[in-house]
């Protein structure tokens, strides 16, 4: 028990997306790239897996786009990748079930998952992940101290920093912060195309794709501000302007 | 009528999670786990408090005990108020009854068939309606609800044994350092952009902070690479939603002004005219955000 598992997600760039004028959502134009702060927890995984000696082991869902993302994936130091194909993108409640059968068939001893995907940021796949497997759960972790039967990881809260010890194998979520996601370098990135992906789908797994949740409309957020521009011909003006302005909204 | 039981980490955020399952039509039942006081949650104006009794002081390691009891008592929704703990708890719960979550909901309608609730995605940049059919599980962000406001009638206790998860042990709790502000909570907030680029030159965002009676805070870079602060406002961050947010040198990039939307009234000092936030906030003041932010204290403390 010395492998770790790492999740990611290939998403459409949330930068790209185009609101019409109509509030609709296109994103016709739109690339893919790994979750950002997937980035992060690959590296984790990766420095992980040195403490232990273990393999390192990235594991992503998603339709065919998807296969794509293994090259950036498998040049940020992970040994092998593993593809669970579904019909469309994998929200939180897919994924888990994705990565919990894959996990199950390996000697892992931690999966490494981020906290959210840039894309739907639920914010549930490490803890879901964990529900399936029977296995414990740490989320909103900073760092991760393998000790053979356990981890102690440190978590963020609100106001505090937890530490914990979880009985291994376990799953993890981890924040951004805890190490950078470096870039990695041309001969990394020429390695990353011998590196294995295994292929499964989702019926090879016995996992389903149902999520219970149906979309009923989407939309462009508005920002329903009054964007009132404060003139003035100097700073002190436009100061007593928007001080009237703020004691007529009652604010002040 | 199916049951609704709600579970927030302390007090308050249960009430969070309780007022807005009363704006949804209905009356909810509390879940507490071992570490938390039963009795504290009596008078929050929930139906009961059913208390899952155990040594282990996470709640998160009760999730299986509380999954078991929402299926015994044929629960129509589990609504999470979403800290760190909460979130976890309720996504835990999600995975073992295989239910679905929405995370970070807003504007909740819960009706016989099943409920539906809005939330931001790609970045914020999107909003959608999501529906579930029968049973799902719900989380809400802190702050996003003001606590229920109860009349202080005391609901029944009622304990149920628990079994919680003995491979989760909590080892050490330690208070974050600089004693940073619950910035949730503040009714003014002043935040200090990438703009910023000595820790000295902070002098100003608090000097304004102290005339206008507000909490500083900062947008992610101000945390994460300067560390200059504990915490920071954004998407990953604090969601907060303030009477009065002023951004010095901010510009507005979705990943923060996600965090503020809850704020009443949006003010914006920054060099660049152009900056996202200049034409996403309700008063934009464009200019350099030193002389802006004296001028203001000055005006101010008149």
């Amino acid at each position: 028990m010395a492998d770790v598992l790492v999740g990611f997600k290939w998403v459409l760039d949330e930068a790209d997306v185009r609101i019409g004028d109509d509030l609709s959502v296109d994103f016709g134009m739109a690339s893919r790239k790994i979750n950002d702060y997937d980035k992060n927890a690959i590296e984790a995984g990766r420095r992980i897996a040195e403490q232990t000696g273990g393999s390192v082991f990235g594991v992503s869902c998603g339709a065919d786009e998807t296969r794509k993302g293994f090259v950036d994936a498998l040049s940020r130091g992970l040994d092998a990748g593993i593809w669970v194909k579904t019909s469309g993108s994998a929200n939180a409640a897919v994924a888990a079930r994705a990565i919990a059968a894959v996990a199950r068939d390996r000697d892992v001893a931690l999966v490494v998952c981020s906290e959210g995907s840039s894309d739907d940021y639920a914010r549930q796949t490490a803890s879901r992940t964990g529900a399936l497997l029977d296995w414990p759960v740490a989320t909103s972790v900073l760092s991760v101290e393998m000790e053979g039967e356990t981890a102690l990881v440190r978590r963020r809260m609100d106001g505090c920093e937890q530490t914990v010890r979880l009985r291994l194998p376990a799953v993890v979520s981890v924040l951004p912060e805890i190490n950078p996601a470096p870039i990695p370098g041309l001969k990394s990135v020429l390695a990353a195309k011998k590196k294995p992906v295994e292929e499964l789908t989702a019926a090879d797994l016995g996992i389903g794709e149902s999520v219970g949740i149906v979309i009923e409309s989407e939309s462009g957020y508005v920002s329903e501000r009054k964007n009132v521009l404060v003139e003035g011909d100097s700073a002190t003006e436009k100061a007593s302007k928007l001080v009237e302005a703020l004691k007529r909204e009652g604010v002040l | 009528m199916a049951e609704v039981f709600v579970f927030g980490s302390s007090p308050e955020l249960a009430a969070e999670a309780l007022a807005c399952v009363r704006e949804a039509g209905h009356r909810a039942a509390v879940v507490t786990t071992g570490g938390q006081d039963a009795q504290d949650y009596r008078s929050l104006g929930c139906a009961e408090v059913v208390h899952v009794q155990g040594g282990n002081p996470l709640p998160e390691a009760y999730a299986a005990d509380v999954a078991a009891l929402l299926e015994e008592r044929a629960a129509c929704a589990f609504v999470v108020c979403g800290d760190a703990t909460g979130r976890d708890m309720a996504a835990r719960v999600a995975g073992i009854l295989d239910a679905p979550m929405m995370s970070e909901a807003s504007k909740l309608h819960i009706d016989g068939g099943g409920m539906s609730a809005s939330r931001l995605a790609y970045g914020g940049a999107v909003v959608r309606r999501e529906r579930i059919e029968g049973f799902g599980v719900v989380s809400v962000a802190p702050g996003a609800w003001a606590p229920l406001a109860s009349d202080g009638a005391e609901a029944p206790i009622v304990a149920v044994d628990g079994n919680p998860d003995a491979r989760m042990q909590l080892v050490e709790v330690q208070p974050l350092e600089k004693g940073g502000a619950d910035l949730t909570k503040a009714e003014r907030i002043v935040c200090a952009g990438m703009a910023f680029s000595t820790e000295d030159e902070l002098g100003a965002a608090f000097r304004l902070a102290g005339v206008l009676g507000a909490e500083v805070g900062c947008t992610r870079g101000l945390a994460e690479d300067h560390h200059w602060f504990p915490s920071y406002i954004g998407l990953s961050g604090a969601q907060v939603a303030p009477k009065l947010y002023v951004g010095l040198g901010v510009s507005g990039q979705v990943q923060h002004t996600v965090g503020i939307r809850g704020a009443q009234v949006v003010v914006a000092v920054n060099k660049d005219a152009s900056a996202p936030i200049m034409s996403a906030c309700d008063y934009a003041v464009a200019g350099d955000l030193f002389e802006v932010s004296d001028a203001l204290a000055a005006a101010l403390g008149s």
